[in-house]
């Protein structure tokens, strides 16, 4: 269909009013307090600066970026983990459990529902040392003190997953309940086994599901700060802990800036040579 | 000479209910033969089961000979089309037909050759058509992938559930007479599922009527529309006028008839129901048949190769005439009162007995 001009600007406005007073204004005042054009620390102005690029040369610093890295890391294994466990049951849900279809998404979409903070809160209690996990393993015998579950990488990586996996589970469901039953069973017939099947006919044609599957997990997981800060405690130091360390305990406006700008554009320049890579299978 | 396929006592069933009732068939080798019935009455189970995808719940499936019953589907060596719609859709025409060669680890040069040859049995030219996207193609294009597919790895059995239903009938018919081309250029067992009973009739060699899970009659084509094994036979394939009553003395009583003569093989006495067919049934000159009674036209509707006439007989009967000579069906109109007639040899005995 194709839309008149007018039609277009009609219907775009709100968004774009939306997104200019709290997406792109805000993004440039950073990118200016980065800079240092606004907000200039006392050092630059005793130096007679109005533009520099002394902040970002704080950011390039070995620590900080062992910090981009992991949190890199964290957010690739996040999305690797989710997709693992969220194909198998995609695939249940959409091809195999017709008649719970409903029931068992609604499943999935609940712990959306509960606000983000809450759902790290239960884990926390779940995980912690008075926790659900270390009381039942006690109580069976299995240890003889609790195990220290939180505060730790696995945990952070646990409660990432916890998060996201719905994500990733509906755009992989959304593909795999178009596919057509017969083609699986056309590739059997034809001679694969169901192995074969899966890897020759069933992954290959649910790629679009994949791609935006990851695309929907590793975007936020890469710049997130609750499930950090709460499962993560004081010593695990992702991106999100960083810039908001920088901002608010250290009062380092510019360098928070510089650091949310630099993160930025590395994962929007991640994300512009993947949709390059897959964009064309995205769009079907 | 061992069968094809041989179903032996199928039983399948999805919860409580049945949807394959003690099946049992034979099906002879470098035969087309269908399976025929209405809609959910068992015989896409029937061709699932035969290719491997379900398991039934008792009875054997036999091809040449042995048991088959635990063999999966890729090792069962059949071959299966569906309605078109079971294309790889992210492979290219070539690689959909190479599929199940490549599966068999068969050498590329050899590969190459056999989709080509295959592509032109099935009148897809593989200069044209060997890299196009499979979401060019029409229906019937797709129909005739799927079955160069599955033709290319030499079946001894192809399957095939209602292959030409999405199509429209121009189509049909032009892939009705390119089927059984290929079913003999082949020397394949085609094993047929329809719900269509011309095209059952004018492919197969021989027909399976199905009804509700059972298997009601196994015949040719002549045998099951000049010889119905009973009503549901009778009207299911082709239209009938049914008639319930007695017979004695070689002769039918229906209430409200006069009494109709049969034919004399059918001797035995008791309750009976009849079918005459309605192309049989003549309305010119037929105060002179055997067989005749008055009647009123209530009905007339032109259908091309021939006019329907519905006629009130008494108060009961209303008889279906077929008058396929447009200068006859122009002498009766609606309320015109007429003789209809048949000859003894056309009541077809069908229940009862």
């Amino acid at each position: 269909m194709r839309l008149s001009r007018r039609a277009l600007i009609i219907l775009l406005l709100p968004a774009t009013l939306f997104y200019t007073v709290f997406f792109i204004i805000p993004f440039f005042i950073s990118f200016g307090v980065s800079l240092g054009i606004f907000l200039p620390s006392d050092v630059q102005i005793s130096r007679g600066e109005l533009i520099t690029l002394r902040y970002y040369e704080q950011v390039f610093d070995q620590i900080f970026l062992r910090v981009f890295l992991r949190s890199l890391a964290l957010a690739s294994a996040t999305t690797a983990l989710c997709l693992l466990i969220a194909y198998p049951m995609a695939y249940y849900i959409a091809v195999k459990a017709v008649r719970y279809r409903n029931f068992l998404l609604l499943l999935v979409i609940m712990p959306l529902w509960v606000t983000f903070l809450l759902r790290a809160y239960a884990l926390l209690t779940l995980l912690g040392p008075e926790g659900f996990v270390n009381g039942v393993l006690l109580s069976l015998g299995l240890i003889q003190q609790p195990l220290f579950l939180i505060y730790n990488e696995t945990s952070v990586l646990i409660g990432m997953v916890y998060s996201y996996l719905p994500l990733a589970i509906l755009p992989l469901y959304s593909t795999l309940v178009r596919l057509d039953k017969t083609v699986i069973e056309a590739s059997r017939v034809l001679g694969a086994g169901p192995l074969k099947t899966f890897f020759k006919v069933t992954l290959p044609i649910s790629r679009p599901g994949v791609f935006a599957a990851v695309l929907l997990t590793f975007i936020p997981a890469a710049g997130e700060f609750i499930v950090p800060s709460f499962l993560g405690g004081p010593n695990e130091v992702y991106v999100g802990t960083l810039i908001y360390n920088a901002f608010l305990a250290a009062r380092n406006w510019n360098w928070g800036a510089a650091m949310s700008i630099v993160y930025i554009s590395v994962v929007l320049l991640g994300v512009v040579l993947y949709l390059r890579l897959v964009g064309e299978e995205l769009r079907v | 000479m061992s069968n094809a396929v041989e179903l032996d006592n199928i039983v399948k069933k999805y919860g409580g209910v049945i949807a394959v009732d003690r099946v049992s068939l034979e099906v002879e080798k470098n035969t087309f033969f269908s399976i025929l019935g209405p809609s959910g009455c068992g015989k896409t189970t029937i061709l699932r089961i035969i290719a491997g995808l379900e398991t039934p719940d008792a009875g054997f499936v036999k091809m040449d000979g042995s048991i088959v019953n635990n063999v999966p589907p890729e090792k069962r060596g059949v071959g299966l089309v569906f309605q078109g719609t079971a294309v790889f859709p992210h492979m290219n025409v070539f690689n959909n037909i190479a599929y199940g060669l490549k599966m068999r680890k068969v050498p590329k040069h050899e590969v190459e050759e056999r989709v080509r040859n295959v592509m032109r049995l099935v009148n897809l030219p593989p200069e044209v058509y060997g890299a196009r996207r499979v979401d060019q193609l029409s229906g019937g294009e797709r129909q005739r992938v799927e079955i160069a597919r599955s033709l290319v790895l030499e079946p001894k059995v192809l399957l095939l559930d209602e292959p030409l239903g999405p199509l429209d009938f121009k189509i049909r018919q032009k892939m009705q007479a390119e089927l059984k081309r290929l079913q003999k250029t082949t020397a394949t067992t085609f094993i047929y599922v329809t719900h269509d009973q011309t095209e059952a009739l004018s492919l197969s060699d021989k027909i399976a009527v199905m009804r509700r899970g059972k298997v009601v009659q196994v015949g040719t084509p002549e045998e099951i529309y000049n010889n119905p094994s009973d009503q549901f036979v009778a009207d299911f394939i082709g239209e009938s006028n049914l008639l319930e009553g007695r017979v004695e003395g070689g002769f039918f009583y229906a209430e409200g008839l006069p009494p109709i003569a049969l034919n004399s093989q059918a001797v035995a006495g008791g309750k009976a129901v009849i079918a005459i067919r309605p192309e049989r049934v003549e309305m010119l000159g037929a105060e002179k048949m055997e067989n005749h009674v008055n009647g009123v036209v209530v009905d007339k509707t032109y259908q091309g190769v021939y006019t329907v006439f519905r006629v009130q007989v008494g108060k009961e009967h209303v008889f279906t005439v077929y008058v396929t000579r447009p200068d006859v069906a122009r002498q009766f109109a609606v309320g015109d009162s007429v003789v209809i007639g048949w000859r003894s040899s056309d009541c077809m005995m069908v229940g009862g007995l």
